[in-house]
């Protein structure tokens, strides 16, 4: 028989009593079953076949919840019931369904049944307590908290390589430093002492093989001294809230010489933001892009640069353009590497500025690019995320 | 009291034969008179300190000049075991090392070392520390043995 089976329910709304149908419950997003405490089907709705994994829920009467769950399940199941049966709250039961095609979570919460006056109903035959039901498929929620728990056990993982790879590479390049120089400066020195002291006994080609000797020391001294402070630099961050023009005052102190020298302008359009940073390691990456700015200047053109910041939709991100030679844009990533240089000898620096600014960058997990300022120059463009929390929205 | 004209001794303990070239280089254009004895390692430096072995009938050692890296027994336990010792611990002991690893550098003062150089790659640096270690240590400071 097909129509509805003659259950409803009055409920109680600002003393207007409204009964809610069977077709209101068959519709509910769970299913509910009315069951006698020895676990016997005595009514269900219609949801409760998609919730068990059966094609009608009505095929249920008659028959045992508790058969459909495995046997720790069904044990639970009659432990609250039990319960219920005692005075005590059944709690919210997680399940694993045995039936239909594949096994699913199901969350249930039981309760007593009792009749409009709040007296324990006795159904079935012999007539015993009865306990409602009420299951709901869970399995997606599940399934999504083992993907997220899976995919955060992996990222820890990768986390931990990632720091044990970075130690291990800081530690290399600091022993590699150290031990590099011992031998360098017995070459260096040599050579050194050769020309000190036996000059006159070299003609001029021994003499300037002499200099290109103490030219390769001077220049592997170099290498080495920045290859350590590559290694050092946003090693460690300490982050804190400062004002960006703070930051940016700082820097221009550190190459006021170059702008002395130079007749560089530095100019700041108004407002900048607070950000949350180390301040010594972007001072330092400041204090990188205004040098390569001025030292990548067109001749006869005074370097000219422009700092900006524009709120993007994760973060600030902060503009340093200036008027120079420009980058062309096939050697713009080979910029960002360690050691790379894109001119000749005729300009002083062994290649690290731009790595080590990227490397201070990314480990404040924000991004640094290169693009061209029309209509000659670069404009460097690092995009700064938003890290939370900041020292002001912890204090009360 | 010594000789005025008595030359400063000094042990350098180094292993690599470069880095003492350099040092005895160095030194032999220093202006006050000193006489330079070299040991290659830490147990050995230890050993021409107590004149024990084949250091027996050694001389008296004015100022140490101690580097780090050094096989077996390295400089900071040779000069853990110097300022241990009560009849050598008043010698100085100046290390003199490419290492300016902070933990070398403080490891080094609370062992009571009496200074802490780092040595400069490039010679001309390197002559100019040990040109100023010099006329600190030889001519500024009393040693020791000038009072003992």
């Amino acid at each position: 028989m097909n129509s509805p089976l003659p259950v409803a329910m009055v409920v109680d709304a600002d003393g207007v009593r409204v009964t809610l149908s069977q077709t209101v419950l068959d519709n509910a997003p769970i299913g509910m079953a009315l069951t006698t405490v020895s676990g016997t089907v005595l009514w269900t709705n219609a949801a409760m076949a998609e919730v068990i994994g059966i094609a009608d829920a009505r095929t249920l009467v008659g028959r045992r919840l508790i058969d459909l769950v495995g046997e720790d399940d069904a044990r639970q199941l009659a432990a609250d019931a039990a319960a219920l049966l005692a005075g005590d709250d059944a709690p919210r039961r997680e399940i694993h369904r045995q039936s239909g095609a594949e096994p699913r979570w199901l969350e249930v919460r039981s309760s007593l049944a009792l009749d409009p006056s709040g007296t324990p109903v006795e159904l079935g035959d012999p007539a015993e307590p009865c306990v409602i039901r009420q299951l709901l498929d869970v399995t997606e929620r599940r399934v999504a908290e083992q993907r997220l728990a899976e995919a955060h056990r992996e990222l820890e993982e990768r986390n931990r390589e990632l720091e044990r790879s970075n130690e291990q590479l800081s530690q290399f390049a600091v022993v590699a430093s150290h031990d590099l120089s011992e031998p360098l400066r017995v070459v260096a020195g040599h050579v050194e002492l050769l020309q000190a002291r036996y000059d006159e006994l070299f003609d001029d080609r021994g003499r300037t093989w002499m200099g290109f000797a103490i030219d390769g020391c001077t220049r592997m001294r170099r290498l080495i001294d920045d290859l350590l402070l590559y290694s050092r630099t946003g090693q460690e961050l300490h982050l804190e809230q400062v004002a960006l023009a703070d930051v940016v005052a700082q820097a221009v102190h550190r190459v006021e010489a170059l702008i002395g020298d130079s007749g560089a302008r530095i100019e700041v359009v108004d407002p900048l933001p607070e950000v949350v940073v180390d301040r010594g390691a972007l001072t330092q990456v400041l204090a990188n892009l205004f040098s390569n700015a001025i030292k990548y200047a067109r001749p006869d053109v005074s370097p000219c640069i422009v700092i900006r910041a524009n709120w993007y939709d994760a973060g600030w991100r902060v503009e340093v353009a200036d008027n120079g030679i420009g980058i062309p844009e096939r050697h713009r990533d080979r910029a960002f590497q360690l050691f790379q240089r894109l001119h000749g000898r005729e300009i002083e620096g062994t290649g690290i500025g731009l790595a080590l600014c990227r490397k201070v960058i990314e480990r404040h997990g924000g991004t640094i690019a290169l693009a061209t300022n029309e209509p000659s120059g670069t404009t460097v463009v690092i995009d700064l995320p938003t890290l939370t929390p900041t020292p002001k929205d912890e204090k009360p | 009291m010594i000789d005025e004209a008595a030359p400063v001794r000094i042990l350098l303990v180094e292993d690599s034969p470069g880095d003492v070239s350099l040092t005895r280089e160095s030194l032999r254009d220093a202006r006050v008179a000193n006489e330079l004895v070299v040991v290659g390692d830490g147990e050995e430096a230890l050993r021409f300190l107590r004149r024990e072995d084949e250091h027996a009938d050694g001389r008296e050692i004015d100022l140490v000049l101690l580097d780090l890296n050094l096989p077996c027994m390295d400089g900071h336990e040779v000069l853990a075991e110097i300022k241990r010792d009560q009849s050598l611990r008043a010698t100085p002991v100046i290390v003199l090392t490419t290492s300016a690893n902070p933990d070398d550098v403080m490891g080094a003062y609370a062992a009571h070392a009496n200074a802490y150089v780092t040595k400069p790659v490039l010679f001309a640096d390197f002559h100019d520390v040990l040109r100023r270690l010099e006329g600190f240590w030889l001519d500024v400071v009393r040693l020791p043995r000038e009072v003992g």
